[in-house]
């Protein structure tokens, strides 16, 4: 092992370099003037064929090595994998949207998804690995015995990765069909064909070694585009570290806005123009005809007049509109409406923002500070048990080869994940001020040509639009998605095209590497689990069995390889719908993940009594009341009044988690407590997780 | 003159409840930690833009004091599983390599 580690390491470090070179040489070409989708294909198209081939080379039918890498992957390179394996799409393509959009209350997200590791290597971990069953339905299965255990682990592994999963190739969706200018279902089913050749030939096998070239690419990605916005703005590449500067720069810039009449009756602005089209959508036909009747008298009205051949012509096109087609009118109408409650949205962010910047100041207003700080802990807490109890993660720590690498694997985990972590926040506090200081208060004729191609290909996530008329672009005026703005900052900044492409095929790398472990975690799940194909325990994964167990496990894998099929082709067609923005997924995923797994594995370990009958109750009440909370919230807006007094305790939907994971415990308590002792199992499955190799029975 | 002998290794019973207990310990305290740090992020939650103070105790940095818990707490563990192995003549790791399943 230790001659393969250095033989890693040196493959490793030629892989860096020949990146590196690759992007100098790119730089180099953009420079000379070569056209840019050359650019953005030899760098889109050398990723995506390393990918490939590692996925081909690495190819197996032997189950122990299509599932967990045959248990050989060190430390180190474990470590990375797993940070790809984490860093998703909403870690690298949204979080710093969320943090440019929200400030500091985003950093909740990085302490959620890091302060989970904490747990992981503390309560669950070392445990799992020294049990060595391989995936969570197997571990409840060893530990608590039963049909229903596995029945119902399974399910809730497959609901929990499919979300997820469906988040991701939403994701790669949005990058592809961004970077090759093709149609947004035709960018998914590519990113699918991506994700496919990572992981359907080779399993865990090629995912490890694919994942760990994606870290590469993501590092290097985020690494590049901090430091060259750094030394753009402060005149200094390590001022990532310090940005307090930039924060000063911006409190100025927010403070003129607050300041600023005009910014101020933006809100009213947008809530009567929303009223007026929804007036208009109640009786659209009706509306249409109104309106026509007034625009054809308005240019009646002037057509003599020779002074105003711009309004003229501007009325001509409406009316031109109107008449076309009365369903293109009401298309229209609705997609002003979505615009305008974004704008209005974002807007009452920005002044909620402001005034909770005021009320901290002054410490006058307690309750809201409370209530915050309530939320805050909430969704921490449901994004650190979330992390413990995620199935793809779980399955990554097996793949080591002692209990020792595994702790240790987590500690490289965490520090890779962090590596990237840590410059998000000085990447979103930068973007802020390029856009309140270079886009903010210019006039709309020279609105920079990434914000009129964007708002035109994206205009759910993109938009502009003046309405007050003023012919200056306001703060309020202009919208940015949380989902866009680490794919446009290249463009924002100024920065070559070569970073927006090297943006682009990091975020492609972060979605799917997690898509490869969330889509092997649930085809583990629901072709051994459920369909109880070959088990990757016992006899079957011996390499010297009989023919027909050897058949077995060949028809096993294969069976597993068609799941694995369908599951990505179903996600990719539900992701085709646009069901929700990838934050929101995202946190549904880890507040079920949470509610349903990390009652029964931390008492399974650390409570000799707990029995299967609470295990039971707690997978089935804390999923029940999560689903409940979140699905009888979700639907009121998050900044109305009513909305809060609706909340339980105050803890909005996206930490609904946290009320499954208490009754989840609570089901635990009582089911345990009020049946029988524990079963033969229990003994066996703690015993062998509390003990040391060295200090085990003879007997 | 009379010596005590030299001390013997624990019968495996004790043994083995003396490891879960000094695992036990210290996942206690590394939970606690865990939570506190937690908790001080909280604290200063609820402001939109962080401050220039506030950016000096953010909790933008907790994450690398997570980091240095996880850290703190593999090397202890790990280093007790070496010491108690080397006690026994082991060398960790030793069968690490043939994919056994709960090799430590």
């Amino acid at each position: 092992l230790r001659k393969l580690s250095l033989g890693l390491n040196a493959w490793l470090a030629i892989y860096v370099f020949a990146l590196m070179a690759l992007l100098a040489a790119l730089l180099l070409a953009e420079r000379v003037g070569v056209r840019r989708e050359v650019i953005s294909w030899t760098l889109l198209g050398t990723t995506i064929f390393l990918y490939a081939v590692l996925g081909v080379i690495c190819r197996t039918a032997v189950p122990l090595q299509y599932y967990a890498a045959g248990r050989s992957v060190p430390a180190f390179y474990n470590g990375m994998a797993t940070a790809a394996d984490w860093i998703s799409a909403a870690s690298f393509v949204s979080l710093m949207g969320t943090i440019y959009a929200s400030g500091y209350s985003a950093t909740v997200f990085l302490m959620g998804w890091t302060g989970g590791f904490c747990l992981l290597a503390l309560l669950v971990v070392p445990y799992l690995r020294k049990l060595g069953e391989f995936t969570l339905p197997d571990f409840l299965v060893r530990r608590y015995g039963g049909q229903t255990i596995r029945v119902l682990s399974a399910l809730a592994v497959v609901i929990c990765c499919f979300i997820y999963v469906v988040a991701q190739i939403f994701a790669v969706g949005l990058i592809t069909s961004r970077m090759i200018g093709v149609d947004f279902q035709i960018g998914i089913y590519l990113g699918l064909s991506s994700v496919l050749l990572c992981s359907f030939l080779g399993g865990m096998r090629a995912i490890t070694w694919t994942q760990v070239t994606q870290y590469v690419v993501i590092l290097l990605a985020t690494l590049l585009s901090v430091t060259w916005l750094s030394f753009k703005q402060t005149g200094a590449p390590w001022n990532v570290l310090d940005y307090r500067e930039v924060i000063q720069k911006i409190e100025q810039a927010q403070t003129r806005i607050a300041n600023d009449p005009k910014e101020i009756q933006l809100p009213v602005a947008y809530a009567n123009r929303i009223a007026e089209l929804d007036a208009k959508l109640q009786n659209p036909k009706q509306s249409i005809h109104e309106e026509r009747e007034k625009i054809s008298g308005e240019l009646r009205a002037i057509r003599q007049d020779r002074t105003q051949d711009e309004k003229y012509l501007q009325l001509d096109k409406r009316l031109r509109l109107l008449n076309y087609s009365d369903t293109a009118v009401i298309k229209k109408w609705q997609s002003d409406r979505t615009r305008y409650v974004q704008l209005l949205e974002s807007a009452r962010q920005q002044e909620i923002a402001l005034r909770q910047e005021r009320t901290s100041q002054r410490n006058t207003n307690v309750y809201s500070l409370v209530g915050e700080q309530v939320n805050f802990i909430a969704l921490v807490i449901i994004l650190c048990l979330g992390t413990v109890s995620m199935p793809h993660l779980l399955m990554r720590f097996q793949t080591t080869a002692t209990v020792a690498q595994t702790r240790s694997s987590v500690c490289w985990t965490l520090f890779f994940i962090l590596a990237i972590y840590l410059c998000l926040p000085p990447l979103a506090m930068m973007m802020r001020l390029e856009v309140l200081t270079e886009v903010v208060g210019r006039a709309v004729q020279d609105l920079p040509d990434w914000l009129q191609q964007w708002s035109r290909w994206v205009p759910e996530l993109v938009s502009f639009s003046d309405v007050n008329q003023d012919g200056i672009v306001q703060a309020n005026e202009l919208y940015l998605g949380t989902d866009a703005v680490m794919l446009i900052m290249p463009e924002i900044a100024g920065m070559p095209y070569v970073f927006s492409v090297l943006i682009a095929v990091g975020g492609l790398a972060a979605a799917l590497s997690t898509a490869d472990g969330l889509l092997l975690a649930m085809t583990a799940a629901l072709s051994r689990d459920l369909m109880g194909f070959p088990s990757l325990r016992g006899k079957n994964t011996s390499s010297n069995g009989s023919h027909n167990e050897k058949t077995i496990r060949e028809r096993g894998m294969i069976g597993s390889k068609v799941t694995l099929l369908s599951a990505a082709l179903i996600a990719s067609y539900v992701a085709a719908q646009r069901p929700a923005d990838i934050v929101t997924l995202v946190a549904l995923a880890f507040s079920l993940a949470a509610a349903t797994f990390f009652v029964p594995l931390v008492a399974g370990i650390f409570w000799m009594r707990a029995n299967r009958h609470g295990a039971i109750a707690a997978m089935v009440v804390g999923p029940g009341l999560t689903l409940y909370y979140w699905f009888s919230m979700s639907h009121l807006p998050l900044s109305s009044q009513n909305a809060v007094a609706e909340y339980w305790l105050g803890i909005r939907p996206v930490s609904a988690g946290i009320f499954g994971v208490c009754a989840a415990a609570l089901a635990m308590l009582v089911g345990t407590l009020l049946t029988r002792g524990h079963s033969r199992y229990d003994n066996e499955a703690v015993i062998c997780m509390r003990e040391p190799d060295h200090l085990q029975r003879s007997d | 003159m009379h010596h005590p002998a030299p001390q013997r290794l624990k019968p495996p019973e004790q043994a083995r409840t003396a490891w879960w207990v000094f695992n036990v310990r210290l996942v206690n305290v590394g939970v606690c930690i865990w939570l506190l740090l937690t908790l001080l992020g909280a604290l200063a939650a609820g402001d939109a833009v962080v401050s220039s103070l506030q950016f000096l105790m953010s909790a933008q940095w907790i994450p690398l004091l997570y980091l240095s818990l996880v850290v703190a707490y593999c090397v202890v563990v790990n280093s007790w599983m070496a010491r108690a192995a080397h006690q026994r003549g082991e060398r960790v790791g030793s069968q690490a390599h043939d994919g056994s399943l709960n090799s430590e």
